[in-house]
This record gives structure tokens, C-alpha cells and sequence, in this order.
């Protein structure tokens, strides 16, 4: 009779013992799987990359750079940034700003600024629940040897995805 | 007696046991918890090459200085100039960070004492 009593109490030991295992086991899966890969940085890397492509090819600026402007600056460089139907995203999720500079000077010589001029404001915090900035210089000259001093801001929001 | 002491002996065994669980389990937790605490995928765990830095420097290479590219003289001359020396430290200023171990880097900061 104790030993049936003792098996009894054994049983509903093991369910326990299965259960809090389980319980961790799906915890563990749910923090790794419940959370988004942040790949915003990447983003920002290939935005740059891109607008860089479209100002400097072959060690030298574009003959065409000084035609950019905000309004063809997408069109030219095959950039669309209407890509996003999550979230009832509308083309609002990227920025791009372009500063051309004398190199020697530094004086500016062109700027062109595209996407939600809004998410620049959010640059100076540094968080998950903000946009990514990645701010890079660049240099390059053209075929009368001016040379400029290229500043590339390119800012990704997409926080609801990435975080 | 001997039964009594029996059954300590098991209570014993299997309250050593259900902590060993309870503690491993725990540690699994939280160091899956710190591995995978940011899911951020960095760039350079994709990208092979900075290509706005290998732009930069492609450029400076190509630079005319004195009727000559800066590639031309430096392969003359085995090493940076002066004038290329100085003009190395304005371009490759912002890269000074990412970058402290090229080896221009190097040859740059070596020549640091060109008026700057």
C-alpha cells in the first residue's frame, strides 16, 4: 500500500519535472524565435553603397552628377524606395542625403536629399526603436581633377520589422 | 527504521535531482537569453568589401599630383610623399577608426610629421 502511495507521488513528481522542462524549452525557442533579426545596419550599408555607385564609377564622379537632384535622384540611380506594403507603410521608411563638398575648400558644392526628411531628426538617438543612420565620407574627383568630398546619410526606420 | 531510513535516502536523491534539473535548465535560459539578446546582423558578417572605402582609395590612387597619379608615384617612389602623404591623411581621415591597420594606414601615420 505505501509503495503504490509512493509510486503515486513519483508520477505527478515526473509531470511536474516534464513540465517545467517543457516550459523552458518553449520559452527558450519562443525569446529566440519571437524576435526579428535587426538587419536595418545592413540596410543602411547597401543604401550607401548604392548612392556612392551612382555618384563615383571606375575611381572617377559621374559625368553626369551635377544633373542630380532631388526629384531624379531615385530615377537615375534605380532606387525605389516604395517597397514596403507592411504596416501601412507609404515610401516613408528611407532617407538619403548626398553632400558634395570641395575637397580642398570644403565648401558645399551640392546637396540632394530624398525619402522622409522626418527620420533624419531621430539620428542623434541611439536605439532599437529608432531609425538606423550610417553617415560616411567618400572621396573622389572627375576628369578635370576637382576633387570633392562626398557625404553619404542614409537612414532606415522599419522598426516594426526589425525590432 | 531501516524503511525510514530508506525513504530519506530516495527524498534525498530526487530532491538533489529535481535542483540539478531546475539549475541547468536555468542556466540554459539565461545564456540563451545573453547569446541571443540582439538579433542584429552586422554588415561585415555579409559584405566581402567596404566599397565606399575601395572607392575612396581607387580614387585617391587615380589623383593627378604634379602630372602624375598618385598610384605612378608611389610605385616610383616606394613610398608616400610629401604632397601625397598629406593629401592620404585628409582622405582617409574619416577611415582612421574602421580601418588602423592598413597598411597605408601605417605608411600614413609613419609620415605623420608632413605639415598637417
Amino acid at each position: 500500500m505505501n509503495h503504490k502511495g509512493a509510486e503515486k507521488i513519483l508520477s505527478v513528481y515526473w509531470f511536474a519535472i516534464l513540465f517545467i522542462v517543457a516550459a523552458g524549452i518553449v520559452y527558450m525557442v519562443f525569446s529566440f524565435y519571437g524576435k526579428p533579426y535587426d538587419i536595418r545596419e545592413l540596410e543602411t550599408n547597401a543604401l550607401a553603397d548604392k548612392a556612392a555607385d551612382c555618384l563615383n564609377y571606375g575611381g572617377y564622379m559621374n559625368e553626369n552628377w551635377q544633373n542630380l537632384e532631388d526629384e531624379n535622384f531615385l530615377s537615375e540611380c534605380n532606387l525605389n524606395f516604395n517597397v514596403e506594403s507592411d504596416f501601412e507603410w507609404e515610401n516613408d521608411q528611407y532617407y538619403v542625403e548626398i553632400k558634395v563638398s570641395d575637397f580642398n575648400s570644403n565648401q558645399e558644392l551640392k546637396k540632394i536629399a530624398v525619402g522622409n526628411h522626418n527620420l533624419r531628426l531621430n539620428c542623434a538617438v541611439e536605439s532599437d526603436n529608432f531609425p538606423v543612420c550610417l553617415e560616411r565620407e567618400m572621396y573622389s574627383f572627375d576628369k578635370a581633377n576637382s576633387q570633392y568630398k562626398i557625404t553619404i546619410l542614409s537612414v532606415v526606420r522599419k522598426t516594426e520589422k526589425n525590432t | 527504521m531501516i524503511d525510514k531510513k530508506a525513504q530519506v535516502g530516495e527524498t534525498v536523491t530526487w530532491v538533489v535531482a529535481t535542483v540539478i534539473i531546475i539549475v541547468i535548465l536555468t542556466i540554459t535560459i539565461i545564456a540563451s537569453g545573453l547569446i541571443w539578446k540582439d538579433k542584429e546582423i552586422q554588415s561585415q558578417y555579409f559584405s566581402s568589401a567596404d566599397i565606399i572605402t575601395s572607392k575612396s582609395f581607387f580614387s585617391y590612387l587615380l589623383t593627378e599630383d604634379s602630372e602624375r597619379t598618385i598610384y605612378s608615384q608611389v610605385k616610383e617612389e616606394g613610398n608616400l610623399n610629401e604632397n601625397n602623404g598629406n593629401r592620404a591623411l585628409r582622405v582617409f581621415d574619416s577611415f582612421n577608426e574602421d580601418y588602423s591597420n592598413i597598411m597605408l594606414e601605417k605608411i600614413v601615420k609613419e609620415e605623420k610629421n608632413f605639415a598637417y
